[in-house]
């Protein structure tokens, strides 16, 4: 069985930056992260190996520097990475980015079994996987809080959804977003970490692609702009004199309250 | 200043995480350098005790009042300017500045408003160039920066990089009679002949005399601010300090070692001290730390309900022992090399490769970080509990220096001692400089006259060997019954000498 996970380096923290401009996010901070779901959708992605027998393959867009947790996720145990980087993909909405995906998995593909991370914390759309998987062409399940059965057969999953949980059960191809509540990532061992520290990144771009027009991918390719992004304000009306811990306490009980009734 | 008389709004400032609980009248929040002086000068006037608080964090009771005036730092809590010389930076900031916001201030702040154009260039400047940060790293984030260096606060990173007060390059010094000195490191160094103060004052070096404790002890070569430094509140209060602050190194790699005992721990350690001993580069360990079986059994009892541990992994079953390692540097090549090393050591040990794990970046390590972070809130937390029916119980714990050349009998002793007395205990920190923690749980009086005898016993042991009480966390308030007793007649009347050349007018023994 052949196995992607798709991966994304995030800024530590959350960037507040924007050009209204190009209507992008700047990445002020200069240090990156996986994306902190995306561990979650390694071990699945390993799990499954495990118990296929199969091959794990790391994708992820982003600039050259991305290559570093592509080699986390080898030294978590993936068998493989991918790094697409190209100039031409900058500035990518959900749309772009998907399509970007769709053309790595393509070319190195077909996969039975297609993993992302439910989220991104500087995006935060949640909207990849989806767009993903109808570029590729294949089911998705999203908000996946637990795997019951991934196996040569197929899948069985719990999925979250509003109001409560829901089975779902299917067989390959499918594409599974994963929350972290579906799996214990594994920490990478120090034998394995400095064998992934040596291992090679594939490194693709544009020009290995079939469609190589710029206008389908990056702010070119991105039909949508981020018009803005900025921080509700409050006005604090009524501020408080806290007299002692069992009046704060009550104050904080009416307020509960009052904000129960409200919701009913 | 008006001293506001201590009410039940203020009840929270008569303890602080050693659960220890004490007694004050008034208490004062000075809001600049001015301000303190007055209130100490005032204070004095009155004949009112003080007592100093930070962000009370500290374990060993030194900001718990017996009465008196309470002084909290907490609204003097600026980074007031930045300045430069070659590699480094420094930033004069006022003590109530907690670990947590320095921190912030580092990775993510802009210039503050008051701040003129040339220092606030400076700062951008110093943040185009990359990150940098204060290398002291004690546990708890609230702590201050007065209080980190009235402790002389040291954390995981010890090992590399010293106590706080090696890290502060001038300070603005508030006697107990309101005066301010201004002190630039080494404008006031001790000498054969000891060291005359900015008051005209003489203090003699503490000569062949067993210290006993960290504080005031004297001896040539030392800089006036590092002897402040470590000085737990008697000798005056910083009202500004200059950090010294430092580019991070480019890379970082964190590693947890699992032993299936701990002896084994205890023999890769030895080993790689040889190796450390035996070789000029001494740039790239930074952090070699133990954790026993409670330790580890502590956290994977809470690792589903406290959050912060949530992110890591379920500690491996069978695990008795924990090592926890940290290198930095800019050399990856090398870094890497030594890792390759340790990792050929753990196997001689009898290590298994899938006990490791590694964290390759300084962002991964803070994973682990949280790991050794997490564990005084752990303990904190037991003893909380026991608290509930045993109010008497307050935290208990040693921090003894002892020599680096007798690791092995220290870790053996502390081993043996505790499993035979049936005390609970934890045993875990700096076990490469022979500088473990122990801390004890006590449920009744029985429990806790045997602690008491236990620490004596090993406090005995100790100073016969030139060792030091504590080390670490200070002897507050808690430990005063433990080390003064060890201390000889000309110890002590060292100290008095020193406190009366600061104009203390207290006794302290």
């Amino acid at each position: 069985m052949k196995i992607a996970v798709c991966i994304k380096q995030v800024p530590i923290g959350i960037s507040t930056v924007m050009d209204i401009e190009k209507g992008v996010l700047i990445r002020i901070s200069s240090d990156s992260i996986m994306n902190p779901w995306d561990p979650y959708a390694i071990e699945t992605a390993l799990v499954a190996a495990r118990q296929t027998e199969g091959r794990t393959v790391a994708f992820s867009m982003g600039p050259l520097h991305a290559e570093k947790i592509l080699r986390e996720a080898m030294a978590m145990g993936i068998n493989e990475s991918i790094l697409l980087c190209d100039s031409a993909f900058a500035g990518s909405d959900v749309y772009a980015t998907a399509y970007t995906l769709s053309c790595g998995l393509k070319k190195a593909g077909p996969f039975d079994l297609v993993l992302c991370g439910q989220q991104t914390t500087d995006g935060d759309t949640a909207q990849v996987p989806y767009s993903l998987a109808k570029f590729l062409n294949i089911p998705v399940v999203g908000w996946v809080k637990k795997i019951e059965k991934l196996d040569v057969e197929g899948y069985s999953v719990l999925q979250e959804i509003s109001g409560g949980t829901m089975r779902v059960v299917g067989k390959y191809p499918v594409l599974l977003s994963i929350s972290k509540e579906a799996a214990e990532p594994r920490v990478p061992t120090l034998p394995n970490r400095l064998k992934a520290e040596k291992s090679s990144v594939t490194l693709w771009g544009l020009k290995d692609f079939e469609n190589q027009n710029p206008q389908c991918y990056g702010l070119k390719g991105s039909p949508t702009r981020v018009r803005n992004i900025f921080t509700p304000s409050f006005d604090v009306k009524h501020p408080l004199i806290i007299e002692s811990v069992q009046a704060e306490a009550a104050m904080i009980l009416e307020g509960l309250k009052l904000i129960s009734r409200e919701v009913l | 200043m008006e001293f506001e008389v201590i009410s039940k709004k203020y009840e929270s400032y008569l303890m602080d995480e050693s659960r220890l609980s004490g007694q004050g009248d008034y208490i004062v929040f000075p809001k600049d350098t001015q301000a303190l002086s007055a209130a100490l000068r005032q204070a004095r006037e009155l004949g009112l005790s003080v007592t100093i608080q930070g962000g009370r964090t500290g374990i060993a009771g030194g900001a718990v009042p017996k009465g008196g005036l309470i002084v909290s730092l907490e609204k003097m809590d600026r980074i007031l300017s930045i300045e430069t010389s070659q590699e480094y930076y420094g930033l004069r900031v006022e003590p109530g500045l907690t670990r947590e916001s320095l921190l912030h201030f580092l990775l993510r702040a802009a210039p503050p408003d008051e701040w003129d154009k040339e220092q606030a260039n400076m700062l951008l400047e110093m943040k185009n160039k990359g990150r940098y940060f204060f290398p002291p790293n004690p546990t708890e984030a609230s702590a201050t920066l007065g209080g980190m260096f009235a402790t002389n606060a040291r954390g995981m990173n010890s090992f590399r990089f010293g106590g706080t007060a090696e890290h502060i390059s001038a300070l603005t010094w508030i006697c107990w009679d309101g005066s301010a000195w201004k002190i630039q490191r080494g404008e006031y160094v001790f000498n054969d002949r000891g060291l005359t103060l900015p008051n005209g004052k003489n203090i003699s070096l503490l000569n062949r005399t067993k210290p006993v404790i960290a504080a005031l002890n004297a001896q040539k070569g030392m800089d006036l601010i590092d002897f402040l430094g470590g000085s737990e509140g008697l000798l005056g209060v910083a009202a500004e300090l200059v950090l010294t602050i430092r580019p991070v190194p480019t890379n970082g790699w964190g590693v947890v070692y699992f032993f299936e005992s701990p002896h084994d721990a205890l023999a890769l350690t030895q080993i790689i001290q040889d190796r450390y001993n035996s070789t000029d580069d001494k740039s790239v360990l930074s952090a070699w730390d133990y954790y026993d079986a409670n330790v580890l059994k502590l956290i994977r009892d809470n690792q589903k309900t406290m959050p912060a541990l949530a992110e890591i992994p379920e500690i491996p079953q069978g695990i008795q022992a924990a090592i926890y390692c940290e290198m930095e540097g800019n050399d990856e090549e090398n870094l890497e090399a030594v890792l390759m090393e340790h990792m050929n050591c753990f196997l001689e040990t009898g290590g298994r490769e899938e006990n490791t794990w590694a964290a390759g970046s300084l962002t991964e390590m803070e994973r682990f970080r949280i790991l050794r972070h997490g564990i005084p809130e752990l303990i904190n937390n037991e003893v909380d509990k026991i608290r509930q029916n045993f109010r008497a119980f307050h935290k208990t714990a040693v921090d003894f220096q002892w020599p680096v050349t007798c690791v092995e009998d220290t870790f053996t002793r502390y081993h043996e001692d505790l499993a035979k007395s049936g005390i609970k205990g934890f045993i875990f920190g700096h076990i490469f400089e022979n500088r473990l923690h122990v801390n004890f749980l006590a449920h009744n009086t029985e429990e806790i006259k045997a602690i008491q005898e236990l620490m004596m016993d090993w406090a005995h042991g100790l100073v016969q060997k030139d060792g030091i009480i504590g080390a670490e966390n200070g002897i507050g308030k808690i430990k005063r019954d433990l080390a003064v007793p060890l201390c000889s007649p000309e110890r002590k009347n060292h100290i008095m000498r020193v406190l009366e050349a600061f104009g203390v007018e207290k006794e302290f023994i």
